[in-house]
């Protein structure tokens, strides 16, 4: 396969070094003339000084017979542009991009970016497992603008432990509602039942409404 | 009519000018506290607010700007890339009705022109164009609202 890296920083020239040695052929295009002369003392002549979001550089850098473009800039709003341009203008089958901002995942997706990685929830899924006493997590952010699917552990010591979900509608925020209940391995359906602590609650949620729904389910008396 | 405006600059300033006489609500966002100050001191009216978004992460203040109720949306800031992703955020994810985007690169503009995006220059013909297109221009005047 023929790859281009859009963007040569760290996580470019480690992916670049990999798929090397994994036997494809790649080619980086990156903006900094000293960066371009470090990259091309360390990988050869595939890298291309040039801006990815100048479609000369782009075909400079062989654009025309890519089979995968990965658009690793830094910036969000630029990484756009090169993935539109190589699926619009250059008809590159598969685009990939990472992202820093979570809510412009949609935008990424609508606009027919294949694979969107999301660096900062990729961090805090990693510090979340060695932390203790994150209750709140972010699983999915939905296209609906504003909205995701969120999970609440439950404390033992809890002021909703014992209570039905029910009882609970008129606290929890509007434009929230809990989908399902995971429970030691189980999936169950929320509305009769009674929380225990240690439930996980899975919620579809807006951005303003997190912290009370995070209050409500964490809240000790 | 509503209109969300990202960037604060010097065609902000002439476009405010222009939208503000035509009966326009205006709310200017930027990441530059002064230049945002400069226009609030230059025209200080009701129907023009400021909006001051200091972090790279743009969603947030745009909603905070209520992109969700705007009748317009207009990216004027002098970068090219950060106007093509909230413009496009405001057309595709928003649904917002009248959308415009500032390019200065011109093999961009040509490439978004024929992706269906409305793209303007930094000059006066803009003003013009988007004063006609909301419908609020000297020629119609009494229409809107």
């Amino acid at each position: 396969m023929f790859i281009i890296i859009a963007g040569c920083s760290e996580t470019g020239y480690q992916l670049a070094r990999l798929l090397l040695v994994s036997g494809h052929e790649i080619a980086v295009i990156e903006q900094s003339q000293s960066r371009c002369q470090l990259l091309r003392e360390e990988l050869g002549s595939v890298a291309v000084h040039g801006d990815a979001t100048n479609p000369e550089d782009l075909k400079r850098a062989g654009v025309a017979r890519a089979d995968t473009v990965v658009a690793l800039t830094g910036r969000d709003e630029t990484n756009l542009v090169v993935c539109q341009l190589a699926r619009q203008l250059f008809a590159v089958a598969r685009i990939a991009a990472v992202i820093k901002d979570a809510k412009n995942q949609p935008i990424f997706r609508l606009l027919g970016v294949d694979l969107i990685v999301n660096s900062a929830d990729l961090i805090l899924d990693s510090l979340e497992q060695g932390i203790a006493e994150v209750n709140l997590r972010r699983r999915l952010t939905l296209r609906i603008p504003n909205t995701s699917i969120v999970s609440i552990a439950v404390p033992e010591d809890a002021a909703v432990v014992g209570k039905r979900l029910e009882e609970l509608q008129r606290e929890i925020p509007p434009r929230s509602f809990i989908a399902l209940v995971i429970r030691k391995d189980r999936v169950l359906k929320p509305a009769a039942l009674a929380l225990a602590g240690g439930d996980e609650l899975f919620a579809v949620t807006i951005t303003e409404e997190e912290q009370a729904l995070y209050d409500l389910f964490t809240g000790v008396v | 009519m509503d209109a969300l405006i990202f960037g604060c600059t010097r065609l902000t300033d002439a476009l405010t000018a222009a939208l503000l006489e035509d009966g326009h609500r205006l709310t200017v966002l930027d990441r530059d506290a002064d230049r945002l100050a400069r226009l609030h001191q230059e025209r200080a009216e009701l129907s023009l607010s400021i909006l001051h978004a200091p972090e790279p992460l743009m969603q947030d203040y745009l909603n905070q700007g209520g992109i969700g109720q705007a009748g317009a949306f207009l990216a004027l800031s002098g970068d090219d890339h950060a106007n093509l992703l909230v413009s496009q955020i405001a057309r595709h994810i928003y649904n917002i009705p009248q959308v415009f985007c500032r390019l200065s690169d011109p093999q961009l503009r040509d490439f978004y022109r024929g992706l269906g995006l409305e793209i303007i220059g930094p000059d006066a013909d803009s003003i013009a164009l988007i004063r006609q297109r909301l419908h609020g221009g000297p020629a119609e005047e009494g229409r809107q609202e």
